[in-house]
């Protein structure tokens, strides 16, 4: 599809956490497998979008590609470089080309750091500028935002939801990064705010070349902001397409039900479509087979049994179902 | 709008008024809103966090937090003005003609009583069921609100249900004594987007089964244009248009409206433009300036919205709008 | 070349900067130099403490000496807050009692300000088998009632110190360890501070631990911070605040302490000044001359006051939200 060089790519990353203890101390824990065996991959200049539902092992796929978790195995591949093999020191280095920026504009800041000291802290902490040229990037920085300089002084309380992540963009930029993670930096603002963020986001990366993951819950988000969209349900990407094909031709039945659950207008003549019963089970205990096959509605004996694995249903579009490998049956 | 219609309505408010004296100075909540909601409609109210839609849905229940105060207005519950009522007299009527679901269930639900009990205490207490009419009609509205095996599920503890089930319960709760008119405040805003497509769905069809009429409070545009018959938007606590959902979401005559509907993400539409967002950020409630309140990020303003704050005028049938220059705005 | 000006929260600040760039650290200094009564608490402190540091130039008389023709006189030009049953000067007394209650009470916030820091931080910090022993420790310290506890220590470790002492005298002939007095403060220092250092171990580990969940910090490490950056940039900034509350209040607590010992008369040895031991020896003349408990009982409350004004002060100015503008 491209000829672009792959900046991210992602293989067989699996990220479990202890859970909590079972009955008897000697019994030992349970494991949350935040993240089952991901892959996929970003080429330069990209935005790859990643969806699912809260639990589903967003956030853990894009804190363990920075290892601000450690995966549990498998390989992230930053510019050819396995992240998961260096040690702290020497991804210290690395750290400035990949960044981050966090859904929670109020905990993701420092409440007793000026916003300049915030927007410039990844400059001091490689020794990027001397004193002089900080002032002079960080407000650079905060015009490239949309913040006035002036602000530089003051602390993130006297700022609303929609500039402090204006802050967080900028700090996450400072460093004059390659690629960019933003996980859910629109989730805990209003609509009118989101919009505003999700312009800037476009202009930034289409104005520096960024290379981009962007995860939401919210399909119409992801819709904005991607190349191409990964969908997860219980830690594993169910599907995986270019967005305008996922969004007119989902095959997964969860991408299906997801598309059917965003509220539509009603007077907009659409195919009645059945909602798609109960809810997420708990990751500590996921169904036996298709992880999907508790909700959905094209279950079938196999789905109990083994579990789908992510295969080509056309060129650059994936997908893990059983209905998928048997061509002649539509969804 | 006949004396006919006005006599079928549940709910009329008319110029209500809540205010917040704080040390700062007064906050203005809610400067006169006015809207009406007849049985087996819902109407929403739309507005962006801040904007005063829970501080209107507590005043419909006269459980406006200290040190807020309702100063104005009058808000008649099946013809009856509840501002006059006396405190005993409105304590019998919550929970009974009017009963409210809150966004958080966890915390609304007390944890150390079964779900059972919970809902058995007003049927006891308002209908003045024996424990044993009152245990079934329980299980039969866990039934209705599509809870599986509702007889064990009464003898459990909220903690133990996921939480599209507990926003079920609460549901279950709010119909329990048949309550002529229901108030949501952000129902389904904690929810994932499947649940929350069930949790809608769910009011939807109990509107239909039991006639009664709905107040839904929400900040998200795509849900009203599901679920509501008509609108209400507000802003910085004011009503800034009310109509029927298709007129204002095909010929809104607000600006604001407008920049919300066209700043909403969505499914289909151009992905590839700018979204269009309202620039700036809402006012603080505290020192509103003369004239409009929308005026610092109006594109359509002129001088006369500078002083004078305009009032809500008809801009079609049964619609309305507070703008000036409504008749700019082509439909 | 920018994106659309976002100019809240003030519509009016200038597009450039005026001001030169501000620290954390330079905006606390300037909030708390307009903190009047921080200000004014500071000066307070600073006085008695000069006073307690020059008590001997300052006294007009020997805080020993007693004068046998003037008991139990009630304060008067000659003898500033009166004199004692056995004619020593109070004024005196309460001087040399500043300057035992303040070298106790630095002695003993410094030590449980310090085990308490370096317990809690390094038990939230470590985690594992470290935490577990460190809050058992503390645990374990504060099921007691505190004053119970440092009598305890107190009334245990008396004869140990003492013959310890009276050894290191007997093989080494130093003068300095013949002197009682001093060792009956090391006592009382080691007692309470002893006590007082979970309180704050336990404040440090659960700030710590409530720091390192957030955000912020998971930001600092993404832009590839090291452990020790966060720790003075972020950590430290962000305990700092309580941390000085509780140093503050732990001063003043422990010259009560200091007082209440001594008053129950197992803190400092007659004849050294404490004030909790003149309250103790005056207490049955508190009808006939209330003066001899009012003067060391005052000074002593002025003093815990004044750090209160400073510790609320300094709780502001580290608290970015509670500065004016
Ligand atoms: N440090 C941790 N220790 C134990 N479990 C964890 C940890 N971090 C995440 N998990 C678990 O891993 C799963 C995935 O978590 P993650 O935060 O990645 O989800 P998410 O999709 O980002 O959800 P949300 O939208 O709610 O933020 C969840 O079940 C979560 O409880
Ligand atoms: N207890 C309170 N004290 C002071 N102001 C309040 C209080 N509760 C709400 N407000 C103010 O009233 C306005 C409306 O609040 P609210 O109704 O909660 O908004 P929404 O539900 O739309 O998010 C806000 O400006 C808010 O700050
Ligand atoms: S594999 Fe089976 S259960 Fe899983 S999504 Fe496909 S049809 Fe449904
Ligand atoms: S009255 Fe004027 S400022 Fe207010 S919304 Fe209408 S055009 Fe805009
Ligand atoms: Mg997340
Ligand atoms: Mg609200």
């Amino acid at each position: 599809m491209t000829t672009q060089p792959e900046v991210l790519s992602v293989h067989n990353l699996r990220t479990h956490f202890p859970g909590p203890a079972l009955g008897l101390p000697w019994q030992g824990r349970t494991t949350v497998r935040a993240v089952d065996d991901v892959s996929f991959s970003i080429s330069h200049g990209h935005t790859m979008g990643l969806v699912g539902e809260s639990g589903c092992g967003k956030s853990t796929v894009a804190r363990s590609i920075l290892q601000l978790v450690r995966p549990t195995s498998g390989q992230v591949l930053f510019e050819g470089i396995d992240l998961c093999k260096l040690k702290p020191k020497a991804l210290a280095p690395l750290r400035k080309q990949m960044q981050i920026i966090f859904q929670d504009p109020y905990a993701s800041l420092d409440p007793r750091a000026t916003i300049g000291f915030t927007i410039g802290e990844g400059l001091l902490i490689h020794k990027l500028v001397n004193e002089r040229d900080l002032r002079q990037r960080v407000a650079d920085l905060m015009l490239m935002v949309g913040l006035n300089p002036a602000f530089e002084n003051r602390y993130p309380h006297e700022f609303s939801g929609g500039q402090r992540q204006r802050v967080g963009i900028a700090r996450a930029l400072a460093t004059n990064p390659k690629f960019i993670i933003g996980d859910e930096p629109i989730s805990a603002l209003d609509v009118s705010i989101q919009a505003q963020i999700i312009n800037l986001l476009r202009d930034l990366r289409a104005r520096l070349n960024l290379t981009m993951l962007f995860i939401s819950h919210d399909l119409r988000a992801v819709r904005y902001l991607s190349d191409e969209v990964a969908v997860m349900y219980l830690g594993k990407i169910v599907e995986c397409a270019p967005t305008d094909l996922l969004f007119k031709q989902p095959a997964h039945p969860y991408t299906q039900a997801l598309l059917n659950s965003v509220p539509k207008p009603r007077w907009v003549d659409g195919r009645q479509i059945a909602e798609i019963k109960g809810e997420v089970p708990s990751p500590l205990n996921p169904p036996s087979g298709c992880y999907f096959s508790t909700r959905c509605p094209h279950v079938m004996p196999r789905c109990k049994q083994e579990q789908p694995a992510l295969v080509e249903v056309q060129a650059g579009h994936k997908a893990a179902c059983f209905l998928l490998n048997d061509v002649s049956h539509p969804i | 709008m006949s004396l006919e219609q006005q006599q079928r309505d549940v709910l009329q408010v008319k110029r209500l008024q809540v205010q917040f004296k704080t040390r700062d100075g007064i906050v203005y909540a809610v400067q006169d809103l006015s809207f009406h909601v007849a049985p087996g409609e819902i109407v929403g109210l739309v507005g962006e966090s801040g904007c005063g839609k829970s501080t209107a849905a507590l005043a419909l229940m006269r459980l406006v937090p200290k040190p807020g105060r309702i100063v104005g207005g009058s808000v008649l519950l099946n013809d009856r003005d509840i501002l006059e009522l006396s405190e005993s007299e409105m304590r019998s009527l919550r929970g009974h003609e009017v009963a409210m679901v809150f966004q958080d269930a966890l915390t609304a639900l007390d944890p150390r009583m079964t779900v059972g009990r919970q809902i058995m205490e007003p049927l006891r207490i308002h209908l003045k069921l024996s424990p044993k009419a009152a245990r079934e009609r329980a299980a039969d509205l866990l039934a209705q609100v599509g809870i599986p095996s509702p007889a064990t599920r009464l003898n459990q503890y909220p903690h133990e249900f996921s939480g599209g089930m507990r926003q079920r319960v609460m549901i279950a709760l709010a119909l329990s004594c048949g309550p002529s008119l229901l108030i949501a405040d952000e129902p389904t805003t904690a929810l994932d987007v499947t649940t929350q497509n069930q949790i809608l769905n769910l009011l939807v069809k109990l509107k239909d089964e039991t006639g009664a009429a709905i107040v839904l409070i929400t900040h998200d545009v795509g849900v009203v244009s599901k679920v509501c018959d008509r609108v209400v938007v507000m802003y910085a606590g004011r009503e800034v248009e009310i109509g029927g959902t298709r007129d204002i979401f095909t010929a809104a005559r607000h600006p604001y409206s407008r920049g919300l509907l066209e700043s909403t993400l969505m499914l289909d539409g151009d992905r590839e433009r700018p979204l269009e967002a309202i620039p700036g950020l809402p006012p603080e409630l505290i020192d509103l300036p003369p004239g409009c309140v929308f005026y610092p990020r109006c594109k359509y303003r002129s001088d006369q919205c500078k002083t004078a704050s305009p009032p809500l005028e008809p801009v079609a049938n049964v619609h309305e709008a507070a703008c000036w220059n409504w008749r700019s705005l082509n439909a | 070349m920018s994106a659309e000006i976002d100019n809240q929260p003030t519509d009016s600040a200038p597009l450039w900067r005026t001001s030169k760039p501000r620290t954390f650290w330079s905006d606390a200094a300037h909030s708390f130099s307009r903190n009047y009564t921080g200000m004014l608490g500071l000066l307070i402190f600073v006085l008695l403490l000069l006073a307690a540091i020059f008590a001997n130039q300052i006294a007009p008389y020997d805080y020993l000496a007693q004068d046998w023709n003037n008991l139990l006189k009630p304060p008067n030009a000659n003898h500033l807050m009166g004199t004692d049953e056995l004619g020593r000067d109070v004024f005196s007394r309460v001087l040399m009692g500043a300057r035992t209650a303040f070298l106790v009470a630095l002695c003993i916030s410094t030590i449980s300000t310090t085990i308490g820091l370096f317990a809690g931080a390094l038990s939230a910090l470590l985690g594992g088998w470290v935490d577990r022993v460190v809050v058992w420790i503390m645990d374990a310290l504060l099921s007691f009632p505190s004053i119970w506890l440092a009598a305890f220590v107190s009334v245990v470790t008396r004869p140990t110190i003492d013959s310890l002492t009276s050894g290191l005298y007997a093989s080494t002939g130093w003068a300095m360890f013949q002197d009682r007095v001093i060792f009956s403060y090391l006592v009382v220092i080691f007692a309470i501070g002893f006590v007082a250092w979970p309180y704050m171990g336990r404040l440090v580990r659960s700030q710590v631990l409530s720091l390192r969940e957030k955000e912020f910090i998971e930001a600092a490490r993404a832009l590839g911070a090291g452990t020790r950056w966060v720790t003075i940039r972020h950590l430290i900034p962000n305990v700092l605040g309580s941390v000085i509350v509780t140093f503050t209040l732990s001063f003043g607590n422990a010259m009560l302490y200091e007082s209440s010992l001594s008053f129950l008369g197992i803190g400092i040895q007659p004849p050294g000044a404490s004030w909790g031991r003149m309250i103790f020896e005056a207490l049955g003349r508190l009808r006939a001359q209330p003066y001899l408990i009012i003067m060391p009982g005052l000074t002593l409350s002025l003093v815990v006051l004044s750090l209160q004004f400073v510790g609320d002060a300094l709780n502001d100015a580290l608290n970015p939200r509670s500065h004016s503008r």
